[in-house]
């Protein structure tokens, strides 16, 4: 358990690229672990790994986990965003299942212009129909900046007087769209897509959409 | 390691955030992106037809008019800085930055929305032609880069008779159609550059607010994908600039997908040479399209400006200025 944690921890610090927040609570099988790898379209494209840990509060079905994404580029780690959630399943009747997952964000943005460290938060409601080996779920998300440390660089030569330091709430995004499951054997597939909006629903991402593609693998009983 | 101590910083902000520092307000107005000339009265203005823009003049004022017209829509004029030379050469120079864009005051979307939202565009630059003309036989030159070459053509259709000559970069097209071709190819998308990410990673963090400081600060890093490594337009890196008009831009797009526009149906009535420049390095345009867009001039010379990118006034001044001077000293 340790080296696995380890391990895990280790990969998450060392080479940032972990995504395994997806969870189908109707699983045959309750695996106290689980450990996924993905990749997708979110603002821009990114890979990730995640971690998460399965367990029961009273009779409610719920789960910790933590997930690291990293965009795609040639600075590897110049840009990442750390996301770690609660998850609960709150009703179920039958295969009809309610979960809902508030996480807490942390992101580092560096380009030639600025760096910034981002803290938000998100909560993501998903309803849907889940079956032990499949399922699918409609998913809504709100994504909210809380505050952001900036530290410019070239708009700092281009406007000298820019304040770097802390900015209190820079807006938040909502997503809408939906999560299909497969599992295969001892392996479970993610398959998340949907379309994105500004907070005002006016002024949205320049990439209207996001996918994810995520392979699962539950580990320990 | 190194990885590691990128860590060590968010903790720290982190803490801090925690115990509650002091938070800026990213609308607030200069905060982000530079005042206004409505908001900071020490900047060179003029009050013209209906909007406040961020002008300044160098040479004489009986000398030949040269108007300096940028990019975008939505850039400004200070990476075109260098053309302040030709005042030593008997020229008066003037630069403004475009209606809602630059240190220019804001203008709301609705001031680009109207079918003839390039029209005031136009009229802004004739009542500017007519502000600093101070007789009536004074020549008028126009020297427009990209979108403000465009601008300076939509001006010579509408007024051939007012303007004695033009030195014209890189505009994508004199039409919508031709625009938007030339965009399909300097606009193609690197989806796994780390151009893209630089542009759109901060979307997540200023996002959906409706602020034009916030609208304007966000657009300024499109700079990092336009001029990213390995960018089509082949410029050498991101280039000054003051503040992206963002409302203006993202409008304007939308209007002329909507109405269009043909800026060539009287070009053939504008009788003096024209200089047109295109860059070696740009992918997207070279000699062919070149050829093609400055097609409907009865009388275009063509240029070819080395070792730069599309923006020629700033990275390819070293021809830029002896090949623009000796036409303009021709014309003059």
């Amino acid at each position: 358990m340790k080296t696995l944690l380890k391990t895990v921890l280790l990969t998450f610090l060392l080479h940032p690229s972990l995504s395994a927040q997806d969870i189908n609570w109707r699983a045959k099988d309750s695996p106290r672990h689980l450990v996924a790898a993905g990749f997708g379209a979110d603002y821009n494209f990114y890979y990730n790994v995640s971690y998460g840990y399965l367990f029961r509060s009273g009779s409610i079905p719920a789960a910790i986990g933590t997930e690291f994404s990293l965009p795609f580029g040639s600075e590897i780690a110049d840009d990442w965003k750390w996301r770690t959630s609660v998850q609960a399943e709150l009703w179920h009747r039958g295969n009809l299942s309610l979960s809902v997952r508030p996480a807490f964000i942390l992101r580092r943005h560096a380009s030639p212009l600025a760096r910034m460290y981002n803290v938000a938060a998100d909560v993501t409601v998903l309803w849907g129909y889940l079956k032990p080996k499949w399922g699918i779920m409609a998913l809504a998300n709100y994504d909210g900046a809380i505050a952001t440390h900036i530290k410019h660089r070239l708009l700092k030569e281009s406007y000298p007087e820019i304040t770097d330091g802390w900015y209190g709430k820079t807006g938040g995004n909502f997503k809408l769209g939906t999560r299909a499951n497969l599992s295969v054997k001892s392996w479970n597939v993610y398959f998340t897509a949907g379309k994105h909006f500004g907070q005002n629903f006016k002024d949205n991402p320049t990439l209207p959409f996001f996918l994810e593609l995520a392979v699962q693998r539950p580990l320990g009983k | 390691m190194r990885k590691v101590k990128r860590f060590i910083p968010l903790l720290l902000i982190t803490g801090c955030c925690a115990s509650s520092c002091r938070m800026e307000d990213a609308a607030k107005p200069g905060a982000l992106v530079p005042l206004t000339v409505d908001q900071d009265f020490t900047l060179p203005s003029v009050h013209i037809n209906g909007t406040h823009l961020h002008v300044e003049s160098f040479g004489k004022p009986g000398d030949p008019l040269l108007f300096i017209i940028h990019g975008g829509p939505g850039g400004d004029y200070r990476s075109m800085l260098n053309a302040r030379a030709y005042a030593k050469d008997g020229f008066h120079v003037v630069f403004y930055d475009q209606r809602g864009t630059g240190l220019s005051k804001r203008e709301n979307a609705e001031n680009f929305q109207g079918e003839n939202a390039v029209q005031l565009f136009i009229d802004d630059l004739d009542a500017l032609i007519t502000f600093f003309r101070v007789t009536d036989t004074q020549k008028v030159f126009l020297m427009g880069h990209s979108w403000g070459a465009m601008l300076a053509t939509g001006y010579i259709n509408q007024h051939p008779h007012k303007v004695s000559g033009a030195v014209l970069s890189e505009p994508g097209g004199f039409s919508w159609a031709q625009t938007s071709e030339y965009l399909s190819r300097s606009n193609k998308v690197k989806f796994f550059s780390e151009a893209l990410s630089d542009m759109t990673f901060p979307e997540q963090i200023f996002a959906g607010r409706p602020e034009h400081e916030i609208l304007d600060y966000k657009a300024a890093f499109a700079a990092n994908y336009e001029n990213g490594p390995g960018n089509t337009i082949g410029n050498a890196g991101i280039y000054p600039f003051w503040r992206s008009g963002a409302v203006s831009f993202k409008t304007l797009i939308e209007n002329a997908e909507k109405y269009g526009f043909d800026f060539t149906t009287r070009l053939h009535l504008f009788k003096p040479k024209i200089l047109f420049l295109y860059s070696e390095l740009n992918t997207a345009y070279g000699k062919n399209w070149a050829e093609t867009v400055s097609s409907p001039y009865p009388d275009a010379e063509l240029k070819l400006i080395r070792n730069s990118g599309h923006e020629v006034l700033h990275f390819g001044w070293a021809d830029y200025y002896p090949y623009s001077l000796t036409y303009l000293n021709q014309m003059k």
